[in-house]
């Protein structure tokens, strides 16, 4: 594929996860996740050839959109208030992207992987909302699996890898959304800060 | 053979939706997968039988060889056999002892994931793969034992859990040193790639750690009394399956070529000796039903360690054999435990009495396990405990001197436990079901078919081993023997015979039976009725009080505290010492100061996940630093 067209592709992808993270409105942010995962099954499929990722990710995108808007009409559709307002969220996602591509010299697998881990330790740190939290840490999964994907070259069985840690999100995505009922259930917040009280 | 591992773990699945169409088919559906499972390792042991071991390797990531490897032969056979049988009994005995609780669901799926796991214990290939299975069979079991979401169960299970994972911590390590040494973690391969001596006993003491703690074995025996809150059936398969056991046997095979055998073997047959005196003599005096029998569960499976630590071909058979035994018995005596409770509604002995006559076939059951567990023959304890003492003997002999002395004085110490463990379940069977019937018990009766069907499959079991050991031995032990040690024990048509002497076990119960039977037939033959007893008229004799304000039958009877008033003014100290707190109050002092430590560390839990998120963030930077330095 011609290198202008990879490029577009992973910006896309990193541009799509990266309105995931800054979007304030929780169906809103899910749905633009959803995309941006399903969308990294097509790419990798497109590109690898291989359609173990393609069926994974679908599932990882369906898994995730179902059970979190589940969640998202039992609990709130507006994330609480993030510790990074919009504005300063948006700049720094620019300049996670900029830096990663300088870095990488505009690669656009190796930037986009490394973008996406930065922006899903970002969404970790920086939101309140736990459903966000969650997106950032799924953000994270995609670039590590477009990382084993980056790595094939070094060992063929990376992929297999990618298969176990994607198989693993999907349960987990699952088990997220399940105990984030139960504690908005507890608490009546999905405020990370709020919840601390919940240890043992 | 990845089916048979594999089915309790779809079964879990499957389980909990179940629940909504009805709690009783869940039951049944568990119970069902549980004897596939069974069926399935009947099949997987026909080809064992025929070929002497069955293998499956599934390459996963290739970097690592050949990860998941499964590799059956006669050794895990035999503890498979067993943990899948155990799992079918105790989730049918479930079905009627749940029924009306909360989070049969959740009971189910742990249940069948706690026999899915265990299998995968027994039945891999590589150490990698065992230790999967045996951290989450840790984990089953701390879910189970916690099931009821009490203050109490929770403690004792967080308490499991801590002792058992901190040992698991050991046998991590100790897999670590095997695959940094040999560059393998297949069973087969380890042996023939170590070399040192010297290392092999210390990656081998490292697994006893594991196994002691596994097993309840003194001194990290603490978890499994405690335990007891859990459900019967739960806390009846966590002693039957020795995990423990299976470590210490495989270890002797892995490490066969290169161990220093003597030390090791000594220092598990002095655990096994101290931790079935201390057992047998802590279960003595327990009023707890419950407690009694997971006291003299520590002190059965000291007998299990004693008899694989002589090493000999005969200790290592009486070892196994004796599991084999304690498996049946103990999970007959935990079932039956569990009755009484489902019926009476009490854990105490002194609250119970005269059940006979309402509960005739647990009753029955009941005094087969205990004679088992007392080792009274022909029951099939005796035929297990004899071959460990003749094997201490033996050892004794060829070892001689002054070592010799104290293999004699093991087995002294283990007959004394013998003899205990009789005292223990005589108080148990008269404060349970003799007696005078307390008023509260008047409407008890015997348990559904589904509970009393285990145990009369158990009893049953029971009696077959013990008048026939030649049968397990040939079949089950003998193969497994052979597989730990070499060489085999030898068997008659009647029994078996050792270096020592020899034990007739059919004749000896034809003996017996055949007076006793006939004795009862003629009895009831040629019994007079005679004019009903005085106390039917007027009650028991306690002095001519009796109006009840003057005299309460429940104050004169002969309660289970008596029965060991004795023992605890002869071994006082040592009760004394226990009633403290015993090995507790080391362990909590431990704890003290770990927490001392920890509320330090504490600080930094804050409990927001963004602050984690920074620290996971760190320790990556950190970590890069350190790799580019």
């Amino acid at each position: 594929m011609d290198s202008i067209w990879l490029a577009l592709v992973f910006t896309g992808l990193v541009v799509l996860g990266g309105a995931a993270i800054v979007v304030s409105r929780l169906k809103l942010a899910s749905v633009l996740f959803t995309i941006h995962s399903a969308y990294l099954g097509t790419v990798l499929f497109i590109v690898t050839g291989d359609p173990e990722g393609i069926y994974m990710h679908y599932l990882i995108a369906a898994m995730f959109l179902w059970p979190f808007l589940w969640v998202i009409n039992r609990t709130s559709n507006y994330e609480e208030p993030p510790v990074l307002g919009a504005k300063a969220s948006s700049i720094i996602i620019v300049l996670i992207m900029t830096v990663s591509n300088l870095f990488y010299n505009w690669d656009p697998l190796q930037s986009g992987y490394v973008s996406m881990i930065a922006m899903g330790i970002y969404g970790m740190v920086a939101r309140r909302d736990i459903i966000k939290i969650a997106i950032g840490f799924n953000l994270i999964e995609n670039g590590v699996h477009l990382f084993t994907i980056h790595l094939v070259t070094f060992g063929p069985q990376t992929p297999y890898i990618a298969l176990v840690l994607d198989s693993a999100t999907i349960l987990l995505n699952l088990l997220v959304a399940w105990v984030i009922v139960g504690i908005y259930e507890e608490y009546k917040s999905l405020n990370s800060w709020k919840i601390a009280r919940l240890r043992w | 053979m990845l089916l048979a591992t594999i089915l309790p773990f779809i079964g879990a699945l499957v389980v909990v939706p179940l629940g909504r169409l009805s709690r009783r088919l869940q039951g049944y559906f568990a119970a069902a997968i549980a004897a596939m499972t069974f069926i399935l390792l009947t099949l997987i042991g026909r080809e064992v039988v025929q070929a002497g071991e069955a293998k499956l390797e599934l390459v996963w990531i290739n970097i690592l060889g050949p990860i998941l490897t499964f590799r059956v032969d006669s050794l895990s056979l035999l503890f498979a056999l067993i943990a899948s049988l155990f799992g079918f009994l105790s989730i049918l005995y479930s079905v009627d002892d749940m029924k009306g609780k909360a989070g049969t669901g959740r009971y189910y799926a742990l249940m069948l994931i706690f026999s899915g796991s265990m299998l995968g214990l027994f039945l891999a290939g590589n150490l990698l793969l065992f230790f999967y299975f045996w951290e989450i069979v840790g984990l089953c079991s701390y879910f189970l034992i916690g099931f009821d979401y009490s203050k109490e169960s929770s403690r004792a299970s967080a308490k499991a859990l801590l002792i058992i994972n901190y040992a698991s911590a050991f046998l991590l390590v100790g897999i670590l040193l095997v695959y940094f040494l040999t560059g393998t973690l297949q069973f087969s391969e380890i042996g023939l790639r170590l070399k040192e001596p010297m290392l092999a006993a210390m990656i081998v003491s490292l697994f006893l750690v594991a196994a002691v703690a596994k097993s309840a074995q003194f001194p990290l025996h603490v978890w499994l009394p405690d335990a007891t809150v859990a459900p019967s059936a739960v806390i009846a398969y966590l002693v039957v399956v020795e995990a423990g056991a299976y470590l210490v046997a495989r270890s002797y095979v892995i490490f066969s070529a290169c161990l220093p055998a003597f030390s090791y073997e000594f220092a598990i047959a002095t655990i096994g000796v101290v931790t079935l005196t201390v057992g047998c003599m802590a279960a003595w005096v327990q009023s707890d039903v419950k407690r009694v029998l997971a006291f003299s569960t520590i002190g059965q499976v000291g007998y299990i360690f004693l008899g694989m630590g002589l090493g000999t071909t005969l200790g290592v058979a009486g070892g196994l054999f004796h599991f084999l035994n304690h498996a049946f018995f103990k999970g007959l005596l935990f079932l039956c435990a569990g009755c009484l409770i489902y019926s009476t509604g009490t854990k105490k002995l002194d609250q119970m009495g005269g059940l006979f006559g309402r509960m005739p076939l647990t009753a029955l059951s009941m005094l087969v396990g205990a004679l088992s567990l007392a080792g009274v023959p022909p029951f099939n304890g005796f035929a297990s405990k004899l071959m460990i003492y003749e094997a201490s003997l033996e050892k004794a002999m060829v070892t001689g001197g002054a070592l010799g002395g104290v293999y004699v004085l093991y087995c002294i110490l283990a007959m004394f436990g013998s003899g205990v463990s009789l005292a223990t379940i005589m108080k148990v069977i008269n404060s349970a079901f003799f007696g005078q019937l307390p008023d509260r018990l008047k409407t008890v009766k015997e348990v559904p078919a589904t509970m009393y069907t285990p145990l009369l499959a158990l009893s049953a079991i029971c009696l077959i081993l013990g008048v026939a050991p030649q049968l397990a031995l040939d079949h089950f032990v003998g193969p497994a023997v052979q597989v730990v040690v070499g060489g085999g024990v030898k068997t008659t048509i009647f029994g078996m015979v050792t270096s020592i002497g020899f034990y007739e076990a059919t004749t000896i119960a034809a003996l017996i039976f055949t007076p006793l039977i006939s004795g009862i037939a003629i009895y009831r033959k040629v019994r007079v009725k005679t004019v009903p007893p005085v106390e039917a008229k007027y009650g028991i004799f306690v002095g001519g009080e009796m109006e009840k304000p003057y005299v309460d039958i429940d104050k004169v009877k002969v309660d289970a505290e008596s029965f060991t008033f004795a023992a605890v003014q002869t071994f006082n100290r040592f009760y004394r010492f226990m009633w403290r707190g015993g090995l507790d109050r080391i362990y909590l002092k431990l704890a003290e100061n770990f927490f001392t430590v920890a509320r330090h560390i504490r600080r930094t839990h804050v409990g927001v996940i963004n602050i984690y998120s920074v620290w996971v963030v760190l320790g990556a930077v950190i970590l890069m630093v350190l790799i580019v330095i």
